[in-house]
């Protein structure tokens, strides 16, 4: 199929330039096969580089890492995980980081492939939520309960110390005083919680997000949504609808960054509130895990008692 | 200024990228000129929405999501050119009805599948930026073969799209080209699914060749300028979502739209500024003298 | 006027040895799903001949030929194309379609369609020759667009366009041309330049069969004319068979020959509620400018 000659522009024949082009490709590639960044390696007295991809992981590395780190987060705060886009400034950070720190499963999962594109091969990468998917767990949002969020920082705590031996000890002890935080937050929401009559126990929200917490605390939840990006069938409205009224429950509960119109619409029509819920998103109002875990806890509180 | 055209280069993760968004624009660009000259960019967009379906399927039953839109992609294309010759429906029409049940029942499965979604997703909107060296080897692959049939069919196809008629007296197998053609071009969208996503494949598939259309008169020339802008576009592109920080499917349509809006505008034979710029006034009304 | 010079023709393209009809068809049936659009035609095609093929729209001109070409199967019945059966050799034979089917947008030029022609020589994958260029140009010439060559077949008039169609059909040298529809569209200028085309062509051994609405072509410049309508309603020469009789046959509708200072003009003539033929208007079709 090799043409004879390349003087055959009059005819009409796919032209040699078709296959010429990649030529230019070769010459950027060979130039850049000259010379590769090296990746993240560790100097002496400057921050541990780490990636993490929420704005909820990167506030539970903080308080393992305490000065030690510095941390970005992939998808910044207030952005919703799936309608993330990257860009390559966040491959260049992925490849520069000593510890990336991932969630796992359906919350960030896609994310894996830039993750392991451009992941260097002295670096560690962490999957908090791989305990919990391993033994069979399908609901990624594990840091509902601030038990289990204590296995996550277990495993940030050791992914930190395999990277940055030296500073271990301070790595351990951050790791404690922040495990005694959670302790204390675990037992602030179940008192919190146990103000709302057991009648009324019930969370009913756009997106199945809080099983671990309902789990924990003893309540019912029900999701309009099983997954994200699934659809709403019209089975499941009248449900809820139902649920709502036989419980004559006062609100039903969003998160800001989903746009619940279905669930919205249903609360209207049954006459309650829609109340705020955070699940896997930081913003001004809540900048950090325990502030949210709390606001959570007493929002919940003052819309059932 | 040397060390901003070398530095993205110099990281693993964009030599992919280049590869692969590369491998995607060669064969848009090419198959492009047949779909802008033919009119047929609905059938591209339609064949990578509908894919939706092929992949909730693959994923469904635990195999590669990749292969799946393309398994899908194969039928949808031969379906809709099946549709609009035989049952004598609209091409457009024809288009329609395909991509939109195929989209359909891509969201429908998803919806029954309660884990692990979002990669779909994730594919749907491409990012080229997380693709593996494999995944780079198939995107060639499929780029290469396409291309293959097109250099060896080249006349075949050239005869068929501007007289069918004359081009079945000749001898040619003119049903296998109108299927073929049509095949090649969801085949071509479905590849670049990873490169850009569903989204904006479309744009991938048609700008560079609209381009092209406005700056050559013959179809050699056509074809030339549209593989080097939809190549401009892709390295530009690059630099451009490198150094601002942008999204980077996105990025290489915006350079690609760009070089479009400048031929529209200024193009030696075609270009609208030349035209308003050129058209003399009239001579004066003698009545008025 | 026309049966003279028709004979004249004959005598000096006859002369091959052994050379039968260029065209024979015989019983005739073909169509499309299923459903026949032509039934029985058998008629016979001399070579050197200009055939004009008439017949109203859905009268199965256009099937005729295709079914010739071999793009239809026939149903019943066969054909013979320069002397062989069964399906023509390609090369053998020239076909011009409907310009309506041709994408005159598209970016080739004259040449590029003019080599086109030299496809059926060469068959899947072998590359344009010197020969072919020089069998493409040859046709340019002989339809005098070659000065064309390197125009966008967009930037054609109605006539050039006929004509590059006819240089496509000719590189190959076939000694049977297929015309569908040639004259349609082009003023009498035009039709006159592209039939004088047709003559010299003729002139050098080939043989023409054309389809057209035109019945003043058909009747002053071909040899014979066939009138179709689904059958073939009658062949032989056109001042023997235009008359008014077998016209009302083909196009279902009164139509009348008249012929005048050797040109020749159908007429449709409506009559009065009281019998008397009054109003006599042309059909749209075959009258002369001026």
């Amino acid at each position: 199929m090799i043409p004879r000659g390349l003087n055959r522009w009059k005819n009409s024949r796919l032209p040699q330039a078709v296959w010429a082009v990649p030529a230019a490709m070769a010459v950027l590639m060979l130039v850049s096969a000259c010379g590769s960044s090296q990746p993240g390696q560790l100097q002496a007295d400057k921050p541990v580089l780490v990636v993490a991809t929420t704005a909820l992981m990167a506030d539970l590395v903080r308080n393992v890492g305490g000065d030690l780190v510095e941390v970005t987060a992939l998808v910044p705060p207030g952005a919703e995980v799936h309608s993330f886009q990257s860009t390559p400034a966040d491959s260049v950070a992925i490849s520069q980081a000593a510890l990336v720190v991932s969630n796992g499963g359906e919350l960030d999962g896609f994310l894996d492939p830039l993750v392991q594109g451009s992941l260097s091969g002295d670096a560690v990468w962490v999957v908090a939520a791989a305990p919990f998917l391993a033994a069979g767990e399908t609901d990624p949002h594990f840091w509902q309960n601030p038990l289990f969020t204590m296995k996550y920082i277990e495993e940030i705590r050791d992914g930190l110390i395999a990277v940055d031996s030296d500073n271990a000890a301070q790595y351990r002890t951050n790791f404690d005083s922040y495990k005694d935080a959670l302790t204390k937050l675990d037992f602030d929401i179940a008192s919190t919680l146990n103000t709302v009559a057991p009648a009324r126990r019930q969370l009913i929200t756009f997106h199945d997000a809080f099983g671990h917490f309902a789990a924990r605390y003893g309540w019912q939840v029900t999701a309009l949504v099983a997954s994200d990006g699934g659809e709403v069938s019209p089975g499941r409205v009248v449900e809820i609808l139902e649920q709502v009224r036989e419980q004559v429950l006062p609100a039903v509960f969003a998160e800001p960054q989903f746009r619940a119109d279905v669930l919205e619409n249903a609360a209207q029509e049954a006459g309650v509130e829609v109340g705020v819920i955070y699940s896997d998103v930081l913003d001004d109002e809540v900048s950090n895990y325990i502030d949210m875990m709390l606001f959570n806890a007493k929002n919940l509180a003052r819309l059932l008692r | 200024m040397i060390d901003v055209l070398i530095e993205p280069w110099e990281f693993a993760f964009m030599q992919r990228a280049l590869l692969a968004a590369s491998f995607a624009a060669l064969v848009c660009s090419v198959v492009g000129v047949f779909v802008v000259l033919r009119g047929m960019a609905f059938m591209g967009d339609a064949v990578a929405h509908s894919s939706l379906a092929g992949m909730s399927v693959a994923y469904f039953f635990g195999g590669s999501i990749f292969w799946g839109a393309f398994a899908w992609a194969v039928p949808a294309s031969l379906a809709i050119t099946f549709i609009s010759r035989r049952a004598n429906v609209r091409l457009d029409t024809a288009i329609g009805i395909i991509f939109v049940s195929g989209f359909a029942v891509g969201i429908i499965l998803m919806s029954r599948v309660s884990n692990y979604t979002a990669d779909l997703f994730g594919l749907l909107f491409g990012n080229v930026l997380g693709v593996s060296w494999g995944e780079v080897a198939l995107i060639g692959l499929v780029a290469g073969g396409v291309l293959l049939a097109i250099t060896a069919l080249y006349k075949e196809l050239l005869f068929t799209a501007y007289d069918a008629t004359m081009s079945a007296a000749s001898g040619i197998p003119v049903r296998f080209i109108q299927y073929l053609l049509p095949l090649l071009v969801g085949i071509t969208t479905v590849a670049s699914l990873k490169a850009v996503g569903i989204v904006l494949v479309l744009a991938l598939l048609v700008t560079p060749a609209a381009t092209a259309t406005l700056l050559a008169r013959r179809l050699p020339g056509i074809m030339a300028i549209s593989v080097i802008t939809g190549f401009v576009s892709t390295v530009a592109g690059l630099y451009l979502s490198f150094h601002a920080d942008l999204p980077t499917g996105p990025s290489i349509v915006v350079v690609a739209t760009g070089l479009f809006l400048a031929a529209l505008l200024f193009s030696p034979s075609k270009g609208v500024a030349w035209q308003a710029w050129r058209s003399a006034p009239l001579p004066p009304d003698e009545a008025a003298i | 006027m026309s049966t003279e010079s028709t004979i004249e023709i004959e005598e000096s393209t006859g002369g091959k040895p052994g050379a039968g009809p260029a065209l024979v068809i015989r019983n005739l049936w073909a169509g499309y799903d299923g459903k026949p659009v032509l039934e029985a035609v058998s008629f016979q095609v001399e070579r050197g001949d200009m055939v004009g093929i008439i017949g109203p729209n859905g009268s199965g001109k256009s099937t005729l030929i295709k079914t010739v070409l071999g793009l239809v199967k026939p149903m019943r019945g066969d054909i013979s194309v320069l002397g062989k059966e069964g399906a023509p050799e390609r090369h053998l034979i020239g076909y011009t379609p409907q310009t309506e089917l041709v994408d005159w947008d598209f970016p080739v030029t004259v040449s590029d369609v003019a080599l086109m022609g030299r496809y059926s020589r060469r068959g899947l994958f072998r590359r344009t020759t010197k020969e072919d260029r020089e069998a493409a140009d040859a046709a340019l010439e002989l339809v005098k667009i070659f000065d064309l060559r390197d125009r966008l077949i967009g930037e054609l008039s109605g006539g050039q366009r006929r004509r590059v169609l006819l240089a496509r059909a000719m590189a190959h040298n076939p000694e049977l041309l297929l015309l569908d529809e040639p004259m349609a569209g082009l003023d009498a200028t035009a039709q006159h330049r592209l039939l004088d085309l047709l003559d010299e062509l003729r002139a050098k051994g080939a043989t023409v069969v054309l389809s057209t609405h035109d019945l003043s072509c058909v009747s002053t410049r071909c040899d014979k004319a066939a009138c179709l309508n689904r059958r073939l309603i009658a062949f032989g020469k056109p001042s023997e068979v235009l008359n008014e009789q077998v016209l009302g046959d083909t196009f279902g509708t009164h139509l009348l020959m008249v012929h005048l200072d050797g040109q020749a003009y159908a007429y449709q003539h409506h009559t009065h509620p009281d019998g008397a033929p009054a109003v006599v208007s042309p059909s749209d079709q075959g009258h002369k400018h001026d």
